[in-house]
């Protein structure tokens, strides 16, 4: 797996846009971790004079209405969006796999059952029933986590569906089928392994619209009260567009970067992971070993 | 006179990290009118790529000429644009492909689709153009122009399709033809009859055809002249039945040699006394129909009929071919016997039990008795497991200490000739023929009482194919196990199977030895099949100089069966049980 792993690494470090997406979301990650030594506080208290430019001393961002420092809600907002979008996503995808992986594997009535389940969610507009959902269970990081993991299942379930159709006729299924394993393990075991791929990539970029909803709720309001996100300061921003633009520039500034930058880190994936496009390993040392004990 | 096609010291590059420095390498051949040069050779010897480099149809950046020339009728084609060798192509020189269905259009009727090359060459009349088309159609020994030209190709069969892709090449009466192994996707009887047609189209037309292949046995039938590639580079080039009869390089004599030879093994008499006995396997009127798609909500559900009242014995230690086209039900009844595919209706008998409504652990005590050997060694291994537990997964399922699982696994591993090194390598680090082999020790890990082995050799080159049916033979020997043996070749199955059940439409119609079978086969389709079989009617005097040379490679790579040999073998028998009538060369 050693020699696996090293050459996947390399070939994304060989793309130069999946570098920058990297360096972004590792800059991100590294803000989101160290928000309460570099601001530490609450976001949200008032520390200075209300509607100071960006790059004042002190304030690179500048402060907002109520003398709220914009850099600490951008720095603790991070962590808010990062958390949503990466908790979020593990349980769709984790939710979506599994019940994808029995109705492409088992097919039939199952599959029937799984799929017009799926199509219920699916039919109807995504972001109104996250909205809908928070607006139910009152808002909460935990109602918001919720509803976008609600809303996103159906589409890792298709794909992770039409993966295990086709793995499934592959010739070592049938082999494991006559070699008496039961069909969770033929599942779990000797299918999933071979979708990893196709659900990492379609994961990373999920995190990215998992961002983009959460800040749609808060800008509308719905996010939770006590913790400072870039939709939340978007919106508050927003009555002040023409006097004071960077209230809601600099937040959708770190939206359009975290979702471009883990846009770009999919694809990296996607190319690294796709045999057709990843270089080939050599087989040469093999031969000769074949050789010997063929003759 | 010139050649019509001239490739001289032609040199392609592969890519910088691959593990040989060219796919092809100073490469010089001709073709003249009216002849057929063959380019033979086992897959990686850059056959395709020449054939590819001649009509310009090299990916590009991947593979680049980086010296020589090719000229045809005089005119070097590497020195034209872009667009004078567009002209060129389907006008001067045409290609068939492999695969007739990926080679049309599906959404293109076919008439429409041959007519476009007309259209692309400046014929702005429909009716002449339409006319052309029918005629052409008409040539190929179509049915019914009229109504085929207006067909999908989803709606013809393989054979029909592969018709249509000829007509598309020979629309504009181009004078080089080249064919990249146009008849391995097909039936053996289609592809005899696509073999006379492309000898046809030379005879009548007097335009030359460079036919790359991997099978003698259709060399034998259709070359004029042969070369004989391996690793890149020409080894061998002259007149067909020179090579075949006198091979100078010793490459090409390994791969003849390596051409399944229709023979004889023993074993008769060893069923005969088991006969009395119960058989290991006993199908009894088996049928399966598959569900088709409904056309519409009305409409009734379409049912095919893949198996039809099968019956099939298999004694204890005795190995039984099924042999037939693709569509006539062989797989599907591999399939059942294992319990892959549930049967409708019938009784499979396996040691005295009635398994084919077994469920639940019954059939989970069951599955290691009967194993199954797969086709494809590329898609039978799961890429994301090492060897050691592919092999030994399934025998600790079962109850199997893992200490026992793995000394199982080495003895398994020796007996198929691997490395004890293998069980920690990935499947994707061993060729076709290893990979094969690997499956087929995770077969014998469990200690089956009988295999299924689904074409196990029909992917492999033919000198893999003959240590993959030597390894067989030699295990069966060893083990004295039953074996399901479902190919589409004759000569394969003449080489490992005590008998032979010929199936076609989903019915048993012959079960015979492989040599009654051949003598005097008893159904009107078996004497098709026999009739189809590649390298069979050419030059009757090639048998009598090809046979020693055969004879000393086979018997010694065929040594360990020679105490199989029956001792009644007559005169028609050579000393290691091959059959070799007169008119019956090389493919024999």
């Amino acid at each position: 797996m050693k020699t696996v792993n090293g050459s996947f690494i390399r070939e994304l470090l060989r793309q130069p846009a999946c570098v920058i997406g990297l360096l972004i979301m590792l800059m991100v990650c590294l803000a989101a971790i160290a928000a309460p030594w570099l601001f530490p506080g609450d976001p949200w208290r008032m520390v200075a004079a209300p509607n100071l430019p960006p790059l004042s001393p002190g304030y690179i961002f500048g402060t907002d209405v109520l003398g709220r420092d914009v850099a600490a809600g951008i720095v603790h907002g991070a962590r808010v969006s990062l958390l949503i979008g990466c908790v979020a996503t593990l349980v769709a995808v984790l939710a979506g796999t599994v019940l994808g992986a029995f109705a492409g594997y088992y097919g039939g009535r199952i599959d029937d059952v799984i799929m017009r389940f799926t199509e219920i969610f699916q039919t109807i507009p995504s972001f109104l029933l996250a909205l809908l959902l928070v607006a139910i269970f009152s808002p909460s990081v935990y109602s918001i986590v919720l509803a976008i993991a609600i809303v996103s299942w159906p589409s890792v379930t298709r794909l992770v569906r039409a993966e295990f159709m086709s793995i499934r006729t592959r010739d070592y299924v049938k082999a494991a089928i006559v070699g008496g394993q039961s069909g969770t393990r033929i599942v779990f075991s000797q299918i999933l392994p071979n979708t990893l791929s196709p659900i990492v990539v379609i994961s990373s970029l999920m995190v990215a619209t998992a961002i983009l909803l959460e800040s749609a709720i808060s800008f509308l309001g719905l996010g939770d009260r006590n913790m400072v996100s870039w939709g939340f300061m978007i919106g508050a921003g927003r009555t002040m567009i023409r006097q004071n633009w960077w209230l809601s520039a600099i937040p959708g500034m770190a939206i359009f970067l975290t979702v471009l930058a883990l846009n770009f880190i999919g694809d990296g994936f996607n190319r690294a992971l796709n045999p057709r496009t990843a270089r080939k390993r050599k087989v040469a040392r093999l031969i000769a070993a074949m050789k010997k004990g063929t003759s | 006179m010139s050649h019509l096609l001239e490739i001289r010291n032609l040199t392609v590059a592969l890519p910088d990290d691959s593990d040989r420095r060219n796919a092809v390498e100073n490469l010089s051949l001709q073709v003249d009118r009216g002849e057929t040069v063959c380019v033979v050779g086992e897959s990686g010897s850059g056959k395709s790529v020449t054939a590819h480099a001649v009509m310009q149809l090299l990916p590009r950046h991947a593979l680049t000429i980086s010296s020589g020339e090719i000229l045809l009728e005089g005119v070097n084609l590497l020195e034209l644009d872009t667009e004078a060798m567009r002209q060129y192509r389907g006008a001067r020189l045409a290609m068939v492909f492999q695969e007739p269905m990926t080679a049309l259009n599906p959404v293109m009727t076919v008439g429409d689709q041959i007519e476009e090359t007309l259209l692309a060459h400046g014929q702005r009349d429909g009716r002449i153009s339409r006319a052309k088309v029918l005629e052409l159609l008409a040539d190929m020994h179509l049915p019914d122009p009229q109504t085929l030209q207006h067909c999908y190709p989803f709606e013809l069969s393989g054979g029909q399709r592969q018709r249509v892709v000829i007509a598309m090449a020979m629309i504009m009466q181009p004078g080089l033809l080249i064919a990249d192994e146009p008849t391995t996707a097909l039936d053996v009887t289609t592809q005899a009859q696509i073999l006379k047609l492309i000898d046809s189209l030379k005879r009548r037309l007097g335009i030359g055809i460079l036919f790359i292949t991997h099978d003698f046995g259709v060399v034998a039938d259709i070359a004029d002249r042969v070369a004989v590639m391996q690793d890149g580079r020409v080894v061998e080039f002259g007149a067909c039945n020179d090579v075949l009869r006198h091979p100078r390089h010793p490459y090409t004599k390994k791969l003849i040699a390596a051409v399944p030879k229709l023979s004889t093994r023993n074993g008769l008499v060893l069923t005969q006394t088991q006969r009395q006995a119960e058989p290991l396997l006993r199908i009894y009127k088996l049928s399966k129909s598959y569900k088709g798609r409904r056309a519409g909500l009305l409409s009734r559900t379409s049912v095919v009929s893949a198996l039809n009242e099968v019956s099939l014995d298999i004694a204890d230690g005795e190995t039984v071919g099924l042999l037939g086209e693709s569509g006539s039900g062989k797989t599907t009844l591999g399939q059942c016997v294992v319990r892959l595919l549930d049967s409708d209706s019938g009784s499979i008998v396996f040691a005295g039990q009635s398994i084919e409504k077994l469920k639940g652990s019954a059939l989970h005590r069951l599955r290691p008795q009967i194993q199954m050997i797969f086709q494809d060694p590329y898609s039978s291994l799961n890429p994301r497991h090492k060897v050691g537990r592919i092999i030994t997964e399934n025998a600790i399922l079962h109850g199997v200490k893992r200490n026992e699982a793995n000394q199982r696994m080495l003895e398994v591993l020796q007996l198929v000739g691997l490395d004890a090194t293998a069980t920690e390598r990935y499947p994707h680090e061993f060729s076709g023929g290893q990979r094969q082999r690997i499956g087929i020790a995770r077969a014998l890990v469990l200690q089956p009482r009988l295999i299924v082995a689904d074409e196990p050799v029909s992917a492999l080159d033919v000198s893999v194919q003959k240590q993959v049916l030597a390894l067989l033979l030699d295990i069966r020997r060893k083990l004295g196990l039953s074996m399901l043996f479902i190919t589409h070749d004759l000569r394969v199955a003449s080489q490992v199977c005590d008998r032979i059940a010929i199936m076609h439409k989903g019915k048993i119609v012959e079960c015979n030895t492989a040599e009654e079978i051949y003598r005097s086969p008893e159904h009107a389709y078996t004497r098709t099949l026999i009739d189809a079989m590649p390298g069979r009617q050419r030059v009757p005097d090639v048998q009598a100089q090809a046979v020693p040379e055969q004879q000393s490679d086979g018997a010694r790579s065929q040594g360990v069966w020679s105490q199989t040999v029956p001792a009644h073998a007559g005169d028609k028998f050579c000393e290691h049980g091959q059959v070799s009538p007169p008119n019956f060369k090389i493919a024999t």
